[in-house]
């Protein structure tokens, strides 16, 4: 699946092509491509085959896969601006205005095979947008992101002109 | 550390290099076009026009490798902003970029209802 929007090669293509464009020191990219670069890192995370979490439904429900595409949009901006509220602010107005219910609000208390006491009134609902799991989730992921950012540049105040 | 993963390290530091360290495409236009670097710290290009056209040369090279990336991942090539967006909105838009301009109609004359005046 080379043309989606959240695939590898997408992903390779992206971050190659950006770092060539910015080394050619031409006005683009850098900030708004590392939006579309974090939601491209959260879905092959959630796409990927990890040992020991083919059965977890955080990973494998299409409702939580479009949240952690929401997260990696906060921390690919969170990275970019070395702004983990901004990076929140942002995926909240602008990449997922709309607001949605919990993807699970009505987990069940009980261990299998008790019935759920109470039952989700809309199970085939796929959360889609932003809700109140999601920003805790935020708070915890943009201040990784932006340190992460901030410990690995090697030239953290370059010089803008270096030979004037 | 397998052959793989040091090929890989090997690729994406040689692929950063530029973005840290941006005096290094400055350095390779000075070896390429032998220019002199003056103990005061100022640097003489014996040909300015040989300078220039390596310096646009290899950027020019290096846009046209960043453009030929688009086509072989298209979805690259946009901002990814709308497409995400409709995405996480609940709509998945597959065909998004509209057809090239000469295979596109005319634009139609303009009607009464384009007239605010």
């Amino acid at each position: 699946m080379r043309d989606g929007m959240l695939s590898t090669s997408t992903l390779v293509a992206k971050v190659v092509g950006i770092t060539l464009i910015t080394s050619t020191n031409l006005p683009l990219g850098r900030d708004g491509p590392m939006v579309h670069i974090g939601a491209m890192c959260a879905a092959i995370l959630t796409r990927a085959n990890i040992p020991g979490t083919a059965t977890l439904l955080e990973l494998r429900l299409p409702g939580p896969q479009r949240e952690w595409v929401a997260v990696g949009a906060v921390a690919g901006v969170a990275a970019a601006f070395n702004a983990p509220i901004g990076g929140i602010l942002y995926s909240f107005e602008e990449v997922s205005p709309s607001w949605s219910s919990n993807s699970n609000p009505n987990p069940n208390p009980n261990p299998n095979p008790k019935p759920n006491p109470n039952p989700n009134p809309n199970p085939n609902k796929v959360s889609s947008g932003w809700n109140s799991m999601l920003t805790w989730r935020s708070f915890v992921c943009a201040p990784r992101a932006s340190r992460s950012r901030t410990t690995s540049n090697p030239n953290p105040n370059p010089d803008p002109h270096p030979h004037l | 550390m397998p052959s793989h993963a040091r090929n890989l390290c090997f690729t994406l530091t040689t692929l950063t290099y530029p973005l840290a360290y941006p005096q290094a495409l400055h350095n390779v236009v000075m070896y390429a076009t032998d220019l002199a670097l003056y103990p005061d710290g100022t640097e003489g290009p014996a040909d300015v026009g040989t300078a220039f056209t390596t310096y646009t040369g290899l950027n020019v090279l290096i846009v046209l490798l960043a453009a030929l990336l688009t086509l072989w991942a298209p979805s690259a090539g946009s901002s990814g902003l709308p497409k995400l967006k409709s995405y996480l909105n609940g709509t998945l838009l597959r065909a998004l970029r509209p057809p090239p301009s000469a295979l596109r109609p005319p634009p139609s004359a303009p009607t009464r209802r384009h007239v605010h005046a």
